[in-house]
């Protein structure tokens, strides 16, 4: 019985601490946008975090080569850029899949600063704004952008 | 000790865990910035003035299944955009505007910031500036953006924009905006009239536009017809003038060649 008993303890820490896991192990994806020159203009780029720090270094965005996500940051803002958005996220896999989705339909091979398929348009559907629009829909919640994209 | 005892004292061992471990797990306790050799420090980022306006970060992790995103409640298109895009362009082609394509792309901006009012406010509020300077500084900021579509400024200039060129325009745009921030910000700071902030707004922009035609080898006409976009395509400016200096061609367009199997067709006899 005295080892039940114990065993109960052992069992319920160990329970406790489980649970605490997995509260804390939960991923996000969360958002950011770098203000050019105070007006409404933004350019915007995902992160993966455990809601402390920033997971990679991975940038999840299209159109530059200016770094945001560095491993082991703090999450609550990205160098020139402010926290405006926030999605769970199963992994880096998901968020990986999702960038390669927003790659192929604006022409942006592994994040590049440019695009090789979409230039065409009148004002600003082939831009940074509406690969984050792609990437955030695929993801599972679409950040708010300014282009109306295509 | 009875079974309800042991019970007792599992559940508050339980919680102990659990806080010390949210403990260990807190904010203040995260890796320094310097495990990622190349991210800037921490106090580099505490020194940067957080953006006024900004939608707040919860402030503890959200839980799922118990927690959800917030709605998106950020600026958004105008949906008449386009069309008022167009009307502009069309009107400023027949007053014989020098520079359609910027009047249209500002047409573009004034309605985006109309039917965004309500963000514009906040953020004039929040950096203690007109109205009048968010638009044109919104103006500016999606101009800047619109510069280096670097596939059209190719089609424009007809040859290749080399990556470096390409990295430097990025990093004029970059540190152009952050010079700008830090110094409209100090002129808020100090009270200078409505005068001197235009000042440093036009400043800015003629140094963004002079620094990137010579980097770029692009002129006033061409980043008129970047901002104006491609007139063959959807959307297409219908007034657009046929190209004056293109002669048509006189002998006829090049005849189509039969499949193999089938028929030559007859020529038409002239009407």
């Amino acid at each position: 019985m005295k080892i039940n008993k114990w065993s109960l303890t052992l069992a319920a820490c160990l329970g406790s601490t489980v649970f605490a896991s997995t509260v804390d192990a939960a991923l996000y994806v969360e958002y950011y946008r770098d203000n050019l020159f105070l007006g409404l203009a933004y350019h915007r780029v995902g992160c993966l975090t455990d809601w402390n720090t920033i997971q990679s270094n991975q940038d999840y965005d299209g159109f530059t080569n200016k770094r945001y996500c560095f491993s082991g940051s703090n999450a609550a803002s990205v160098p020139s850029g402010s926290w405006y958005d926030w999605n769970f996220a199963t992994g880096s896999a998901q968020l990986d899949a999702c960038g390669l989705q927003a790659n192929n339909e604006y022409g942006t091979p592994n994040y590049a600063s440019s695009s090789n398929t979409c230039n065409y348009n009148i004002f600003f559907d082939c831009n940074s704004d509406c690969w984050i629009r792609e990437f955030s829909n695929c993801q599972g919640k679409r950040v708010g952008t300014i282009s109306p994209c295509w | 000790m009875s079974t309800r005892g042991y019970l007792l004292l599992a559940l508050v061992l339980g919680a102990g865990a659990v806080l010390v471990w949210l403990g260990l797990r807190s904010p203040e306790s995260s890796p320094p910035a310097s495990v990622a050799p190349s991210a800037p420090s921490a106090r580099q980022e505490l020194n940067r003035p957080p953006e006024p306006n900004a939608p707040v970060r919860p402030s503890t992790p959200p839980v799922p299944g118990r927690d959800e995103p917030p709605p998106i409640d950020e600026p958004s298109p105008p949906p008449n955009g386009v069309a008022l895009r167009l009307a502009a362009y069309q009107q400023a082609v027949e007053r014989q505007d020098p520079r359609p394509g910027e009047q249209a792309f500002r047409a573009m901006v004034s309605a985006f910031m109309e039917y965004n009012h309500r963000f514009a406010v906040a953020q004039a509020e929040a950096e203690g500036i007109g109205l009048d300077e968010v638009e044109e500084l919104t103006y500016f900021g999606l101009m800047a953006q619109e510069s280096q579509r670097w596939g059209e400024v190719e089609q424009l200039l007809d040859g290749p924009v080399d990556p470096e060129t390409r990295a430097q325009a990025a990093t004029l745009l970059d540190e152009l905006n952050t010079e700008f921030k830090q110094s409209m910000r100090d002129l808020v700071k100090e009270g200078v009239s409505v005068e001197d902030r235009w000042a440093l707004i036009r400043s800015v922009q003629e140094d963004y536009r002079q620094r990137y035609f010579d980097l770029t080898g692009m002129d006033e006409d061409q980043l008129d017809d970047l901002l104006a976009g491609d007139a063959s395509r959807d959307y297409a400016p219908g007034s657009t003038p046929p190209p004056e200096d293109i002669e048509p061609r006189q002998d006829g367009p090049v005849p189509i060649e039969p499949r193999q199997g089938e028929p030559v067709p007859e020529p038409e006899s002239p009407r």
